[in-house]
């Protein structure tokens, strides 16, 4: 092999690894909004203690701060096609990307709960009392009292989840998903240099997350009074 | 027979129980790995990354700038470039060295070269993410602590060491206790270079009779245990720290 490093490499596998970057946000978008989603089910959940359900929950969000992601996406695709063929569904044709993609929603679900749970928490029961009060129901009193408290606390941490997701997902081509890390591996595999992709990858996510969080920071001063 | 199989005819099985078990007995085995991993890059993180932040805060010149200008860009990179990326620093070199000298040759075939290369990567990015924790701890000083300090005429090595630290350490321990449970998660990525921790350690076991699910399963139980215990003694001590 040649030089140890080539900088005019650096810009002839830059498109190359470049076109893989829709996979990572395919990956963050959906996490996020699927998370979000799931997160904000299971943090009602909690917040309304709903009897069998709750324990259980607890120990999911317990299990899923405690292990690492690589872990739970292995668990994913081992398990799943597994727990499915039970009631007769048969998945182990499936895209790798789709474990990839539930496995970082059901991770993301477990710190989306967590977040949305302490923001609606953390809006004072005086809130809740006096839309009781004015005669509003329980959904209108949650869908215009306190949700929109609730979201400017939980704005900052949701931006920072955003992020660690982005950086989260470049363990995706362990499983053998062609995101930018993994296209970064099958060149280096052809021509012995790995080191021009990793620096290329390592450029695209520095960008990125500058870019994230220099947009999160921005709304959250255009969001947030003061 | 019964050593290596975690029972007879497990294939015909589609989950076996006993098959985590003889995963968890072997992956246990490397705890000590995983835990070497992620203590020192934590020790190593605050003794380096607590200098940086108090650069950073008191402004000195070029070396703020320089530190500042570094750490927002290796707070993008992901904990596994650094693995891959030193790893390939490291070794590449040496291979080349190899021709010239000894040593190097040595040097690259050193039993667990990988595991210090993954200490190396897992110091370095501690470093990054623990120099943030000790500035915002820091910044969560009021610069009146400092101002009341200097007026009763402290010095601000003494100002620091007697009033600023003790009330930065009341923020920094729980987010520390975060970023070490982060570290113990973070290790597990160093099994793409080929270290012998819990998750490789569990691999093995699989490798012998193709029970991956189960081995995964019992390195997650592992480090969910590892988690949780440090959660606990974060909480011990956020309480030890408040009530000063």
């Amino acid at each position: 092999m040649g030089k140890l490093f080539d900088v005019a490499l650096v810009f002839e596998y830059m498109p190359v690894i470049l076109s893989r970057f829709p996979v990572t946000l395919l990956i963050v978008s959906t996490s996020i909004i699927g998370g979000t989603l799931l997160g904000f089910l299971i943090a009602l959940v909690r917040l309304y203690r709903v009897p069998v359900l709750n324990p259980a929950v607890v120990s999911y969000i317990s299990f899923i701060r405690g292990t690492p992601v690589i872990i739970q996406m292995f668990l994913v695709y081992y398990g799943f096609p597994l727990l499915l063929l039970q009631v007769g569904i048969n998945i182990n044709r499936w895209d790798k990307l789709y474990f990839v993609l539930i496995s970082y929603m059901l991770n993301n679900a477990a710190f989306m709960a967590e977040i949305i749970r302490s923001a609606i928490a953390s809006v004072p029961a005086g809130q809740t009392e006096a839309a009781h009060s004015v005669g509003l129901s329980g959904f209108q009193t949650l869908r215009r009292i306190v949700l929109p408290q609730a979201f400017f606390t939980a704005f900052p941490a949701f931006g920072t989840r955003v992020v660690n997701t982005l950086e989260s997902t470049s363990l995706a081509f362990t499983l053998g998903i062609l995101d930018m890390l993994g296209q970064a591996q099958a060149i280096g595999v052809r021509t012995y240099h790995l080191l021009e992709g990793y620096v290329v990858v390592a450029l695209v996510f520095i960008a990125a997350s500058m870019l994230l969080e220099k947009g999160f920071a921005w709304m959250e001063r255009r969001l947030i009074p003061n | 027979m019964f050593e290596r199989f975690c029972r007879k005819g497990a294939e015909s099985v589609a989950f076996d129980v006993s098959c985590v078990w003889f995963s968890f007995k072997v992956a246990i085995r490397y705890l000590h790995v995983t835990l070497f991993l992620s203590v020192i890059p934590l020790a190593l993180g605050v003794a380096l990354g607590t200098p940086i932040a108090v650069c950073r805060k008191f402004r000195v010149r070029i070396a703020s700038q320089v530190a500042g200008a570094l750490i927002t860009f290796l707070k993008g990179i992901p904990l596994v470039l650094y693995v891959l990326i030193l790893n390939f620093m490291i070794l590449k070199p040496l291979d080349k060295l190899a021709e010239y000298s000894v040593w190097a040759d040595k040097l690259r075939l050193m039993d667990k070269i990988e595991y210090y290369i993954g200490i190396i990567a897992l110091s370095a990015y501690a470093t990054v993410v623990i120099s943030e924790t000790m500035r915002s701890a820091l910044n969560s000083v009021p610069d009146g602590q400092y101002e009341a300090c200097f007026s009763i005429g402290l010095t601000r090595g003494q100002a620091l060491r007697s009033i600023v630290i003790p009330q930065a350490l009341a923020f920094a321990v729980p987010v520390l206790c975060n970023n070490f449970i982060g570290l113990i998660k973070g290790s597990s990525i160093v099994y793409v270079i080929g270290v012998l921790d819990i998750l490789n350690g569990a691999m093995t076991s699989a490798q012998i009779n193709y029970r991956f699910l189960e081995a995964y399963i019992a390195a997650a139980l592992i480090y969910w245990v590892l988690c949780i215990s440090v959660e606990r003694a974060s909480w011990i001590l956020e309480k030890r720290f408040k009530k000063r």
